[in-house]
């Protein structure tokens, strides 16, 4: 009889490319929000607002060729523009959601570990704390663009699927990849920015406060700003703001209140570089290890 | 000043259905006592019920004449507990004297009293700065000067030495003694056994699920538990052809090989060392260092617990 | 070798954390004393690649000494101090995402971390989560994230913390296990120098930044004139000292009861001292070298090293 040594072996193994390590970081803050309480149930309620849409775009099949005259009162509604498809992710409805994912995973996704001590084994291993940094956006950035990229995504697909001719194929096709490639953008940049703003606090709680000025804060001041100077583009000063600007330009559309795409642009990337600076600077590789 | 004895009587606590600490009977006079046991055995649970943070479910504790849940009885008391909390924007000093002036002592008096405890702790001048900067054995430090600061007659330590470098662990064990000396009781509760064997001169408290196992001098315990085998450890640079020649005598029960070392259990003690004798004086010059093993505080704790 | 550094200096900015520290650790266990803010964190962090030193070289193991940090970190094993876990995740899932991060493919990581976490004795446990476990789990579970992707070099920080008396020898045990049957190295930092005396043939003192005593254990605790104590039973003193005063013994003191104290020369063998016992009749009950405790070595270090400044 062979008795099989259950012990310690030593181990030969061809180790997998430095980037290729990150991913487990991006996977774990995938799946960040399904670890927290009722966190599948307020996942899907931020689904809500496209699922609304979907609804509305199963209920109202075909009444677009039967009213055309309902085309000109609620074009809010019409499926054959880009509005139809951003009003879940842009509008002031698709900001609650947004609000509430980003605050409560992506937010906190730094201040959580460096509460928890966990830099510490984070940076320990053979990842430098920049690739950790990119691992935390990419999972972030996942998770959002299930909200703002896929689920338009579906939406769209749905509407020309149950249209009744290629019309509604041919009508959206020619915003829908840009349309698609902002709300990337969007998704990204927002992820950047909260990840940013969790790496600049030392508890989760905090973190989700200086959140919460940053998109709320910031959007209060500008709109008092704006009425105040009467100048549109102050309201800039909010990254949301600029983001859902940035966004209707790539999709080709305008709102009825809207502010040059270009300064939109800059806004934005104005933001992302002051939070991410900051970070990077209070991302001391010496606080992996205690004194 | 008379001495204050900490004293259980059939004390027993527990919460709902779970017995932490079942009929302690314990009687701690001057000089340092330890407390050792596993976690989870009741130590904590003892330790504040000394400190009057708990009541107990049926019996007495009772510091001196009164139980330890009476104002008169806490001011005699001071306790350095485990945890680590501190108003983190106070420096050490002022935190110290906020914590006298709660016990009685004036502003001045509790400022004074801060500034020597802490210099005899070793914290010098960082006493000046905010707790919020202090490394692990600084704010230890802290812990152990409130506690000590009011001269108390009963010192409850729970796990006093944590943290701290070599150097400071021999500070803070000379100022224990002293105030083990001075007459107060002193229950110091530790995991590094050796540690507490140098420390207590008045006994160890042994506790285990929740019943006091043992209380007495180390070499007391020993001598009663003489029934049990004996361990010894051989030094030696050939390990391998040592136990291989351990292996056959018959008053050796179990051989294990180290890297510079063999751990022998012995059968018959008297038998095993006349053997070893022999061995040792046989021309291959393969035993350096005889040395049992049984005499320590570790090894009480390890019969009495398993 | 495991480790040589040579004229490593480490600075913050304009605060010199290490000065020209120079050393070679061998194979096994080695133990880094010292005191709080004297360097041992910084040096840590320079072999592990947070921190670059200001002037000398580092070599560890066989890397080249511009070896990539990451590629440093995936041959080395940190074992933190800090009560410390990454949230949200069980024992399992915590040392197989530790093993994909120093380069293990994911199924390797699943495996080895199933073996490693039977090694410290974790696996009933290992599907509960980590923010529940007791302070002596976590210590096993960082325990385990440090060996779970076969490193070659262990740094263990203060890895007895918390743990209760068992816990403590099982530790200890496991440490001495990695350094003599598995053939790592293991860098040991503790406070706590009986443990580092059980477990380590060699130790470096550091004190201010500064390399204060290097050695082996054994060399450094020896006293000057070496001596030992010899307990005997069944052969009296007076018999047995004329015997015991030959080659290599060169005093025999008598402290009554049994107990001797024996000096002893360069050509001592302890061989001498059985056979001594042996032929007069009685039975050696202790022979062990009189030695300085690590404590001594160490707190005697720190005084004269603080006397030079």
């Amino acid at each position: 009889m062979a008795i099989f040594e259950r012990g310690y072996r030593d181990l030969a193994y061809r180790p997998t490319a430095p980037f290729r390590r990150i991913w487990p970081i991006a996977r774990h803050e995938l799946a960040a929000i399904f670890r927290i309480r009722f966190g599948t149930v307020i996942f899907i309620v931020c689904l809500a607002p496209t699922i609304g849409s979907l609804i509305f775009l199963l209920a109202s099949a075909g009444i677009w060729e039967t009213e055309p005259r309902m085309r000109e009162r609620m074009a809010g509604f019409d499926p054959s523009l880009p509005s139809f498809f951003l009003r879940p992710i842009t509008s002031a409805l698709g900001f609650l959601p947004f609000l509430v994912l980003t605050t409560l995973v992506s937010a906190r996704a730094i201040a959580k570990d460096r509460a928890a001590g966990a830099l510490e084994i984070y940076w320990t291993r053979a990842i430098t704390p920049l690739g950790y940094f990119v691992g935390k956006v990419l999972g972030s950035f996942l998770l959002l663009a299930t909200v703002f990229v896929v689920a338009p995504f579906v939406l769209w697909l749905t509407s020309v699927l149950i249209a009744p001719d290629w019309g509604q194929f041919e009508a959206t096709i020619g915003f829908l990849p840009g349309m698609l490639l902002g709300l990337t953008v969007h998704a990204a940049a927002m992820a950047a920015l909260a990840v940013g703003v969790s790496a600049l606090a030392s508890t989760p709680n905090m973190a989700s406060i200086a959140w919460l000025f940053v998109v709320v804060g910031t959007g209060f001041v500008g709109q008092v700003l704006r009425r105040m100077l009467a100048e549109p583009w102050v309201a800039l000063i909010s990254p949301w703001s600029a983001a859902a600007r940035v966004v209707d330009w790539f999709a080709g559309w305008t709102p009825v209140v809207s502010y040059p795409p270009a300064a939109a642009g800059v806004a934005l990337a104005a933001a992302l570089a002051a939070v991410l600076g900051l970070a990077a600077r209070r991302l001391r590789v010496l606080e992996a290890v205690a004194t | 000043m008379s001495d204050v004895q900490l004293v259980f009587d059939a004390v027993s606590k527990w919460y709902g259905q779970v017995s932490a600490l079942t009929d302690v009977t314990l009687r701690c006079g001057p000089g340092v006592t330890g407390l050792v046991g596993r976690n989870g055995a009741g130590k904590s649970t003892l330790i504040k019920l000394a400190a009057g943070l708990l009541r107990p479910s049926t019996g007495t504790v009772l510091l001196g004449d009164a139980p330890p849940t009476r104002r008169a009885a806490r001011a005699l008391l001071g306790y350095c507990p485990d945890v680590d909390r501190f108003y983190e924007e106070m420096s050490g000093r002022a935190f110290v004297a906020w914590m006298l002036r709660l016990d009685g002592l004036s502003a001045r008096a509790a400022r004074e009293r801060a500034g020597e405890v802490l210099d005899q702790l070793g914290l010098g001048a960082a006493m000046h700065r905010r707790i919020a900067g202090y490394s692990k054995g600084m704010r230890q430090r802290v812990k152990l000067a409130q506690a000590l600061g009011k001269r108390p007659r009963v010192l409850l330590l729970d796990e006093p030495l944590t943290g701290l470098d070599p150097v400071a662990r021999h500070q803070v064990t000379d100022v224990v003694r002293q105030v083990g000396r001075e007459g107060a009781c002193v229950l110091v509760s530790s995991h590094v056994l050796h540690e507490l064997e140098n420390l207590a001169d008045a006994g160890i408290a042994l506790v285990h699920q929740g019943r006091l196992l043992a209380h007495g001098g180390v070499a007391e315990l020993r001598a009663q538990l003489s029934e049990r085998p004996h361990r010894l450890r051989l030094r030696t640079t050939r390990p391998r052809a040592l136990a291989a020649r351990l292996v056959e005598l018959d008053s050796v029960a179990r051989v294990a090989i180290g890297a510079r070392d063999v751990e022998v259990e012995t059968r018959a003690v008297a038998g095993a060392f006349a053997d070893l004798t022999r061995l040792g004086a046989s021309g291959e010059r393969l035993i350096d260092e005889l040395l049992p093993l049984d005499d320590d505080l570790e090894a009480v704790f390890g019969y009495l617990v398993s | 070798m495991s480790i040589e550094l040579s004229g490593v200096t480490i600075a913050y900015g304009t605060q010199v954390a290490v000065a020209d520290a120079s050393f070679v650790l061998p194979r096994g266990a080695v133990g880094l004393l010292g005191r709080n803010g004297a360097g041992k964190t910084s040096i840590l962090r320079a072999l592990l690649g947070l921190v670059r030193p200001a002037a000398g070289t580092m070599r560890i193991l066989d890397l080249p000494q511009d070896a990539d940090p990451r590629e440093v970190r995936r041959r080395v094993g940190y074992m933190p101090e800090r009560d410390c876990w990454i949230p949200g995740l069980n024992g399992f899932e915590t040392v197989a995402l530790a093993g994909q991060l120093s380069g293990l493919p994911e199924r390797q990581a699943f495996r080895r971390a199933h073996e490693v976490l039977w090694l410290v004795g974790l696996e009933e446990q290992r599907y509960r989560a980590v923010a529940g476990y007791s302070t002596g789990m976590r210590q096993k579970v960082k325990l385990a994230t440090a060996l779970v992707h076969d490193p070659d070099l262990l740094f263990l920080d203060e890895p007895t913390n918390g743990l209760d008396p068992g816990g403590r020898v099982e530790m200890l045990d496991l440490i001495g296990r990695m350094a003599n049957e598995l053939g790592k190295s293991v860098v040991l930092s503790s406070h706590i120098l009986q443990d580092v005396e059980r477990t380590c043939g060699h130790v470096v003192l550091m004190e201010r930044g500064k390399v204060l005593a290097s050695g082996a254990v054994g060399e450094l605790t020896r006293h000057a004139r070496r001596a030992f104590d010899l307990v005997v039973e069944g052969c009296p003193a007076e018999r047995l000292v004329p015997a015991l005063t030959a080659d290599g013994v060169l005093a025999v003191t008598d402290r009554g009861s049994g107990r001797l104290a024996l000096e002893v020369g360069e050509s001592f063998s302890p061989a001498v001292v059985f056979g001594a016992v042996q032929a007069c009749g009685g039975v050696v009950r202790r022979l062990v070298e009189q030695r300085r405790s690590l404590e001594d070595v160490f707190l005697g270090a720190v005084r004269a090293g603080a006397e030079v400044g």
